[in-house]
């Protein structure tokens, strides 16, 4: 088996993986327009997105097989099976928080009962509260503010 | 345990370095070479059978990469068939007897595992909150909550 057979199935194993991942990237996509609630969403997009990026990731090694895409690459997988929980974890919990409705056929929410009878403790945030009718009725800029300038933009 | 498995792969890295090729094959013999030293090196120390622990941390990947794929073809199937026919519920499980550490590392998991996805955490740390997609049975959805931590705990954590 010389270069050039090792480059073939190379090739071939990277269409393979980019067509798995293109998949499932897609699948996220549509399953983002179609589900109900902020929660559904997030379980679409994280669950494909995550699988779909380790398809591309697969396909980029077998493509070149170069040990320095090898390592960037294996780098890449272990960031993104770290963030993308942790990111769609802290969406959930501020969706929770502002006060997103759940879908109507939720059958129960354990996490809203707990906090009603005060086994949460945690205080409601304000900023949230604040940055939900911020964003219904947005301020005018103010030019000395660098920092309401940003949430203008 | 889990030291052993970052000192192995921080002698495969060396030994990347130090080879001549630059190649993933020159990678996996670095890995090879590093797991025998490790290996010794464990029994030294008296830390017995961290081949078999590796094993079962690899095992649990395979597991855990098998139950991802199951959940993007849930959400394939559930994107493509016209009518939903989810059960959404969120449900609290305890986490209280666990270390930070792995509390983190489950809700990972619990997020990129079927029909699961971590909402918050209770104050004192001693629950998750799950949004479970398909929990008309409650205490279904909790066992399968419950088969997760045990193989995390079971593969990685012990």
């Amino acid at each position: 088996m010389n270069a050039t057979h090792i480059h073939l199935v190379g090739d071939l194993l990277a269409a393979i993986c980019l067509s798995f991942g293109l998949f499932f990237m897609v699948v996220g996509v549509i399953g983002l327009n179609r589900f109900p609630d902020a929660y559904g969403r997030l379980h679409a997009t994280t669950k494909c997105v995550t699988l779909g990026l380790l398809g591309f990731l697969l396909a980029a090694i077998f493509h070149r097989l170069h040990l320095a895409i090898f390592t960037k690459a294996v780098m890449t997988i272990i960031f993104v099976f770290i963030a993308n929980p942790v990111g769609s974890h802290m969406i959930a919990k501020a969706a929770h928080k502002a006060g997103y409705k759940l879908w109507d056929k939720t059958l129960s929410d354990e996490l809203a009962e707990d906090r009603e009878s005060g086994r949460l403790t945690q205080p409601p945030e304000p900023h949230l509260v604040d940055e939900a009718t911020r964003a219904a009725n947005p301020p005018a800029a103010d030019v000395d503010d660098p920092i309401s300038m940003k949430r203008a933009m | 345990m889990i030291r052993l498995v970052l000192l192995n792969i921080a002698l495969a890295v060396g030994w990347v370095f130090l080879a001549a090729t630059f190649t993933p094959v020159s990678f996996l013999a670095g890995l090879a070479f590093a797991f025998a030293v490790t290996s010794i090196y464990a029994t030294a120390t008296g830390h017995r059978g961290y081949g078999y622990h590796l094993f079962k941390i690899v095992r649990f990947g395979v597991y855990f990469l098998s139950i991802l794929i199951k959940a993007n073809w849930q959400i394939a199937y559930e994107a493509a068939t016209p009518k939903l026919n989810m059960t959404p519920r969120i449900i609290r499980y305890p986490v209280g007897h666990m270390s930070d550490i792995e509390k983190t590392t489950l809700a990972n998991s619990i997020t990129l595992t079927p029909g699961t996805l971590v909402v918050d955490v209770s104050d004192d740390g001693e629950y998750i909150y799950v949004h479970c997609m398909y929990a008309k049975d409650r205490e279904a959805a909790v066992r399968d909550l419950h088969e997760l931590a045990t193989n995390l705990h079971e593969g990685v954590f012990s």
